[in-house]
């Protein structure tokens, strides 16, 4: 395998975790929208919105975000989760500079929401 | 008998890598003392392997990464340093147990340091495809050190909280010992976290030609990140007035609100805010929370798949004033309690910290108007924007809408293709009559605001708390008129 096709996969696992992430984002936000002012929900779906445009910005401008399988994760939580286990099997050279920062996002995230 | 290790060196640092990431999703306050005691020997264990590693020769990036892991470990062992005993006093977190995951990260780096030693022939020049391979493994060990510092950086940081909250009122200096060294290790690994950040992100001309510097904590990041936010949501808006740039905006000023609203209820309850004043303030708040999260709602209606990009910069501005609200409102997984907030900053402080950013929101509002009003390039996808042509329509009528209606302004054959469209005039009319609720609601905030830090009443605050604290800074505390606010543009 070459560099430059190590790249392209590296490109396409990490716009599977964008997209898993925007829909995770999207979730949040229902959520936080109907559980109302008061709770954490608002600046958890936040937090997940700006690891969305976090990883988007690390893809090329021709990847489309919205294509893709649905995925079978359910909640925001379940959704960070494949997200990071994702990015965990992509070898951290083949990312472009900012994914490390991409990884600490998303694991802080997840601990944010864990019991 | 131990089972000989047959892991190749790339194994050994995905293992470490791994292991970081889990840290850093599952630790508590506890883990802190412990994963400072052992972070001086994974970093010892990455410098060593590093030196292992052949030397990257000429190449300019190598040899930069190469100052820059020397600068590492130099911190790392400064940080070391400070745990031992010295003439002045013991150390802190002093003798104690280690952290097992890190030192399996410790022992990771150390088995692949020993597997180059032992295996690699010194032959030059070197195929590219093992420069490659050792780049690579540069990148790695980088990584790892930048996620694991972040994560002993917050452990230690829950310790420093759970600590202050354990020790609210006392002032044996023994009990409260780890606050001000732990504050220092979490500084010093904060300057460690950004160097390696640097490196990983490709910043690092940038963070070597600075010093790096203390981040402030509590209130006053708070203040800076309020600050930076309002700074580029202005400058983003200027340059980029995408939706998904608008839609980051306006969700971010939404949790402003949210925020906001939770520390002045706090402040009412630990008695540092007037109830009074609270009273006027948060209904006004939760509206101005619900006028921008339903403008966020309809911007983000115009954003397509292939325009979900949000401005990098805004995004970082973003992520550091949730990070700095984070750290005040939120304890494990849910809202901080009024006690745990007052303990952290000084509530009567914030309160007047937020007046000014409420301030602040009601110019972005007017910004987000003008926008819709008369930003002439903005379009959407057909069929969203079809389904928000028949609800306006709907909702003028007061009764159901009609195909005629929608058929009048967008065109069948885009909502077949889904083709982005500019704006119909109802809904431009629906955007900037959001905003202009905003601008109502934002304002009513301002105005309900400006009691706030007149209000504040410490002194009869402190039976409230347990302990009898009346919280952070309180001794120190004055209360202060809040002078009227200058707001650019609130008069257009």
């Amino acid at each position: 395998m070459t560099t430059s096709d190590l790249e392209d996969d590296a490109t396409e696992t990490l716009a599977g975790a964008v997209r898993l992430l925007f829909r995770a984002a999207d979730q949040a936000r229902a959520e936080a929208d109907a559980e109302g002012l008061l709770c954490q929900r608002p600046l958890f779906a936040l937090g997940v919105e700006i690891a969305a445009c976090q990883g988007s910005n690390l893809l090329p401008d021709d990847v489309d975000l919205e294509q893709g399988t649905e995925p079978i994760e359910s909640s925001p939580e379940q959704l960070l989760r494949a997200a990071e286990r994702l990015l965990a099997t992509i070898p951290i050279e083949a990312c472009p500079a900012g994914t490390s920062q991409l990884v600490v996002s998303v694991c802080d995230l997840i601990r944010e929401t864990a019991p | 008998m131990n089972r000989r290790d047959l892991r190749s060196v790339g194994e050994l640092l995905r293992s470490a890598d791994l292991s970081t990431r889990q840290i850093l999703m599952d630790f508590h306050g506890d883990d802190g003392p412990p994963m400072l005691r052992t972070w001086g020997e994974v970093v010892q264990g990455a410098a060593e392997l590093w030196q292992a590693l052949p030397a990257p020769g000429q190449d300019p990036a190598g040899r930069r990464d190469a100052k820059a892991m020397t600068r590492l470990d130099s911190v790392a062992r400064n940080i070391h340093r400070a745990q031992l005993p010295t003439s002045r006093g013991s150390g802190w977190p002093g003798e104690g147990p280690s952290d097992e995951r890190l030192l399996t990260v410790a022992e990771s780096f150390s088995r692949a340091a020993d597997l180059v030693t032992r295996y690699h022939r010194r032959t030059r020049p070197l195929a590219p495809a093992v420069r490659a391979d050792l780049d690579a493994a540069r990148m790695r060990i980088m990584h790892i050190l930048y996620v694991g510092s972040h994560g002993v950086g917050l452990a230690l940081r829950e310790h420093v909280r759970d600590e202050r909250m354990a020790t609210l009122g006392a002032r044996q200096p023994q009990v409260t010992r780890a606050i001000p060294r732990g504050r220092e290790a979490i500084t010093r690994l904060a300057v460690f976290e950004q160097l390696a950040g640097a490196c990983v992100g490709g910043r690092f001309a940038a963070a070597s030609q600075g010093e790096a510097v203390d981040p402030p904590q509590g209130l006053g990041r708070l203040a800076e990140a309020l600050l930076i936010w309002d700074i580029q949501a202005h400058r983003t808006l200027a340059t980029a007035p995408t939706p998904a740039n608008l839609t980051m905006t306006a969700r971010t000023q939404a949790t402003v609100a949210t925020a906001a609203a939770a520390m002045a209820r706090a402040g009412v309850a630990s008695g540092h805010v007037d109830p009074a004043a609270c009273d006027r303030l948060s209904p006004a708040l939760d509206a101005t929370q619900a006028a921008w999260t339903h403008m966020a709602g309809r911007w983000d209606e115009l954003i397509a798949p292939t325009t979900r990009r949000t401005e990098r910069d805004l995004a970082g501005a973003a992520g550091e004033l949730r990070a700095a609200l984070l750290e005040i409102v939120h304890d494990k997984t849910t809202m901080a309690s009024p006690d745990v907030m007052a303990a952290r900053v000084d509530l009567a402080a914030a309160a007047r910290t937020f007046q000014q950013a409420l301030t602040a929101a009601v110019d972005v509002a007017y910004l987000v108007r003008d926008l819709g009003a008369q930003h002439q390039d903005l379009t959407g996808p057909a069929r969203t924007l079809s389904h928000r042509v028949l609800a306006e329509a709907a909702a003028r009528s007061g009764s159901g809408a009609h195909g005629s209606d929608l058929a009048a302004v967008v065109d069948p054959k885009d909502i077949l293709t889904n083709r982005m469209i500019p704006l119909p005039v109802s809904v431009r009319d629906g955007l900037v009559q959001a905003a202009s609720d905003t601008i109502d609601a934002a304002g009513n905030a301002m105005s309900a605001a400006s009691s706030l830090g007149r209000a504040a009443t410490p002194i009869s605050a402190s039976a409230r708390l347990p302990g009898g604290s009346a919280g952070r800074h309180a001794e120190d505390r004055h209360v202060q008129t809040v002078l009227p606010v200058s707001v650019p543009g609130y008069q257009r």
